[in-house]
């Protein structure tokens, strides 16, 4: 009864025209900016923070905007993963995978459509597990702890070892050497630098946005380049395929198990968007292991999965931010400063203290996925055409975007160096055989990865048997044997 | 160098008595060496938004990011881009200076490589456990921990050397335990350390007031000790500071902003003028207690050879702890 | 020769450089018993580990560059880097315009053509990004005090 008395609170804030304009301006300035390559979700909401803090709208307006923003770019930063195989933002990155295949063939209109109604499952999916599970997720995320974490990365891992190509070495290649980028920088633990050779810009790491934009876009245009001096660039064919009711039945199962997963992810601190699409992709492929497994060349269930869980992840990271004050990732960081820019202190109390704020918030998002695909599905059209442009106009945009996109985060032409050397290096391991995906993944899990374990070590005092200690890590570990074997089980059981 | 520095700001001051309106700001922007989102954006804002409120400018002041290793990119970049650029003010805060102090903005550069200006504010570490822990003072915590100081799971938002680090090793010091013999568990930022006290991992976790107000209210967590040199006013009034409890600890957290190497005296003493102005503004001041910080007023010279006295203090500490040689 | 083998033999030669880097980090102290240097030193010991196995079985050579694609892919990167180079020193009006009617002409575009169609983009793009989205877009020469 509770819920529903402060939904309806939430609903008569989200639904006052003001708010209900705003988040229509938010969700549609969101997909805009976040379908263009580099430019993600952080910069969408840092854009519009300054603007709504001076228009002087109420906080929870403004969070309702911001929110808005986040969505849609959340929404936007798929487009150019499946037309041009540039991921728009971290979270993008697995949709590539089958995404682009997709669009290569002549599907863009149905892998756009199709992602659009996947994510927009996966983000009410993941806000209705928020509106009945809050108090008790936040609990629960808060119990986890680095073992925890450890596990749910070997986990991962394990997840990911299906991504394996023609040469499984090639992936494990491209893993350690993502692995290694995330350990350039300040040490967390003991505030060392390690593989700086001095150069300030490296002191906090690699930048993650420079390594994927860098990779996948730098690369693609070289791509493009050796096409066309081969003669086989040849315009994508423009179908006009669409979703179907078949492919809304067959990617059911994925979507709600993809959500759900995603969500989970999504609300444990530090573990965002890109984590969670990367483990509901590799659990599909498990699934589909053996039998009818086309992964990587097109299957509507390899887009899917991870767009249902991206989402889902973007929801459930608005969790710890809300109810803990804690940002579960870079962009809810941002959110979290703008609450506190209007004087608003997330916590436990936030829901009781100030509901018209926190579920003003939470119906906003509601509403907001509605409006997301109601403007998306009409617009697939429009950004389909993108296919059709000529290269010569295409190339320059993507090589200026690429550019502002990278330079607009440090302010800094260093990383324009960087990002070419990337691309350089990605490129030779796109001729060799190699896939992109493991190196970011690599990149992504290794950080969260090494901490955690270390920090695990240090409250042991160098004691091993803390990793496994507790309920939740017997329940990964077994879950980490379990993905291992399992599509050996399921291959003897169909004999 | 330093002796340079005064004879200049003393020139400068001079030229600036006989002519005030030497300079003129054109575009001036704030620069955040971090991501949006965090303290030294909010230190910026402070600085665009206060100035605004207080009518010391009209011209609106511009916010960007620069961010890598607590300021150590936008240091570097200044120094070697932008030197004498009047226009560019760069936030910073203890933690940048503590790494200045230790060398990690680069070998070459200290802290006489720029004009430090003016400040937003003071924020004060703060020692805290769970509520439901058997601690009420911070004596009862040191009694324990001197039992066996391995059975004692410190963490907070920063790695050794870090100014969360130091916060937990100052503590430890006071206490006579040696701080390399803690239990340490470095987080990312004050967040994850605030969750992992929550979620039982830590005990202790010494953070910053002003990013705690949630937490207390919540009652979540108690306060054993203020690390401030006197006790806070406010909301925070009821909390003993650690000397008040007989233990020598105390962590300020400063944050202000400076101006490259080489900017002119006339463009130095044109925005020491302004922070004093604002400084007089209680429109200023709010902007200061909204973002939980304690009004901490100096400008110009006066902080110019306090940032010189804080950075030889940390780095006699950074010694004292073997972080450095 | 085996491109993979090429590929695999530098990798094990960082391999080597990054053990040996992280080998000799200079660690004042240490809250666990692995400290910073652990997974560098294992992870370059499976870069090598993997290096070795594809030196002893590399795939076959499936990318055959010929000198025209070579020559197409080495302009587009030097291209890149003059943009890089010019990026915060000329501005991005004037960097994006030059830099955007090579890459048109580059995909085939007649040299006029391609430079009017980056000039217009440049600045059209120049103030959706700099002054609507507010993003970090530097000025450099032209425009510089506005």
């Amino acid at each position: 009864m509770d819920i529903l008395h402060y939904l309806s609170i939430g609903f008569s804030v989200a639904l006052t025209p003001l708010n209900l304009g705003l988040v229509l301006a938010g969700c549609f300035i969101g997909t805009l900016i976040g379908s263009l390559p580099g430019i993600g979700p952080i910069n969408g909401v840092a854009i519009l923070l300054p603007l709504a803090y001076s228009v002087g709208l109420p906080p929870e307006s403004a969070l309702i905007l911001l929110a808005g923003v986040y969505y849609g770019a959340e929404y936007g930063g798929r487009i150019s993963s499946i037309l041009l195989n540039v991921p728009g933002d971290a979270g993008a990155i697995m949709t590539t995978l089958d995404g682009y295949p997709m669009a290569k063939r002549g599907e863009a209109g149905r892998a756009l459509a199709l992602s659009a109604v996947s994510s927009f499952f996966g983000s009410i999916g993941a806000l209705l597990l928020m509106v009945i599970f809050a108090p008790l997720l936040s609990k629960l995320a808060i119990q986890f702890g680095p073992s925890e974490y450890v596990w749910l990365m070997i986990f991962a891992f394990t997840c990911l070892a299906t991504m394996v190509g023609k040469r499984p070495i090639k992936t494990v290649v491209g893993v350690v050497i993502g692995l290694l980028f995330a350990t350039v920088g300040v040490d967390s633990g003991t505030g060392i630098l390690r593989f700086t050779m001095d150069i300030p810009n490296l002191f906090d790491g690699v930048d993650f946005l420079v390594v994927v934009i860098g990779m996948f876009a730098i690369s693609e245009v070289l791509v493009l380049l050796e096409s066309w001096a081969r003669n086989d660039l040849k315009l994508t064919p423009v179908g006009k395929s669409f979703v179907s009711f078949s492919d809304l039945m067959a990617v059911k199962w994925v979507v709600l198990r993809s959500t759900l997963s995603g969500f989970l992810i999504g609300v444990l601190p530090g573990t965002g968007a890109s984590i969670a699409s990367a483990v509901a992709y590799g659990t599909e492929k498990r699934f589909a292991e053996g039998h009818d497994d086309k992964f990587g060349e097109g299957d509507i269930r390899g887009l899917a999965a991870p767009e249902a869980a991206n989402n889902a992840a973007a929801a459930g990271s608005m969790l710890p931010m809300l109810t803990l004050g804690i940002p579960g990732s870079g962009t809810t960081a941002i959110l979290l400063g703008a609450l506190l820019m209007f004087n608003i202190t997330p916590g436990p109390l936030l829901f009781e203290q100030q509901p018209n704020i926190a579920w003003g918030l939470i119906a906003s998002m509601f509403v907001g996925n509605i409006a997301l695909l109601v403007l998306n599905l009409p617009m697939i059209g429009v950004f389909v055409r993108l296919l059709s442009i000529k290269q010569s106009y295409l190339v320059p945009v993507i090589v200026m975007l690429t550019f502002v996109g990278i330079y607009s985060i440090h302010g800094d032409s260093f990383d324009l160096f960087f990002m070419i050397v990337l691309g350089i290096f990605a490129f030779i391991l796109r001729k060799l055989g190699f896939s992109l995906a493991p190196v970011i993944l690599g990149l992504v899990l290794g950080e969260v990865l090494e901490e955690n374990l270390r920090r695990a070590l240090s409250i042991s005092g160098g004691d091993w048997s803390i990793l496994l200690n507790g309920t939740m890590t017997y329940i990964l570990a077994v879950a980490t044997v379990a993905a291992l074997i399992a599509p050996k089980i399921l291959k003897v059981l169909k004999k | 160098m330093k002796s340079n520095i005064a004879s200049l700001l003393l020139v400068g001051g001079l030229t600036a008595a006989l002519n005030v309106s030497a300079f003129e700001p054109s575009k001036p922007s704030c620069i955040a060496p971090a991501k949006p989102g965090g303290g030294f954006d909010l230190t910026c804002r402070i600085l665009s938004t206060g100035f605004a409120n207080a009518g010391i400018t009209d011209i609106p002041m511009a916010v960007t990011f620069m961010p890598g290793g607590v300021g150590a990119v936008a240091y570097n970049y200044i120094n070697s881009s932008a030197p004498d650029d009047p226009n560019k003010l760069v936030a910073f805060s203890s933690g940048s200076l503590l790494n200045l102090a230790q060398g990690k903005f680069g070998k070459n550069l200290d802290e006489n490589d720029a004009r430090w200006v003016g400040t937003a504010g003071v924020d004060y570490g703060a020692i805290m456990v769970r509520a439901d822990a058997p601690w009420n003072t911070l004596g009862e915590l040191v009694d324990d921990i001197k039992k066996d100081p391995s059975e004692f799971v410190l963490g907070a938002g920063g790695g050794v050397g870090s100014q969360d680090w130091m916060k937990a090793a100052i503590l430890m010091k006071s206490t006579g335990v040696d701080p390399k013999k803690m239990r340490y568990v470095a987080y990312e930022g004050g967040g994850e350390a605030s969750a992992a006290l929550l979620g039982g991992h830590i005990k202790v976790y010494p953070g910053d007031v002003g990013e705690i107000k949630g937490l207390v209210e919540s009652g979540k967590v108690k306060i054993l000790a203020i690390m401030s040199p006197e006790r806070l006013k406010g909301d925070f009034a009821n909390y003993p500071t650690a000397i008040e409890q007989g233990y020598d600890a105390e962590w300020t957290i400063l944050r202000g902003y400076y101006l490259g190497p080489k900017v002119s005296d006339e463009a130095y003493t044109y925005w020491t003028a302004q922070f004093q102005k604002a400084y007089k503004s209680p429109a200023f001041e709010k902007v200061i207690v909204d973002q939980n910080l304690v009004p901490f007023n100096m400008s110009g010279d006066a902080l110019d050879s306090y940032i010189k006295e804080r950075v030889a203090f940390m780095r006699g500490l950074a010694q004292e702890a073997g972080l450095t040689n | 020769m085996l491109y993979d083998r090429i590929f695999a033999g530098a990798l094990l030669v960082l391999s080597g450089l990054i053990a040996w880097t992280a080998f000799h980090f200079d660690v004042p102290f240490q809250y666990e018993p692995l400290g910073p240097k652990a997974f560098p030193i294992i992870l370059s010991i499976m870069l090598a580990a993997c290096c070795i196995w594809l030196i002893a079985k590399p795939d076959k050579n499936a990318w055959h560059p010929n000198k025209e694609v070579l020559t197409k892919i080495i302009i587009g990167l030097i291209i890149m880097v003059v943009y890089a180079a010019l990026f915060e020193e000329a501005g991005f009006i004037i960097a994006t315009t030059i830099v955007g009617a090579i890459f048109s002409w580059l995909f085939g575009e007649k040299p006029l053509k391609a430079f009017l169609y980056a000039l217009a983009l440049s600045v059209i793009s120049y103030f959706l990004l700099a002054d609507l989205m507010e993003l970090n877009v530097p000025t450099g020469l032209l425009l510089g005090d506005l």
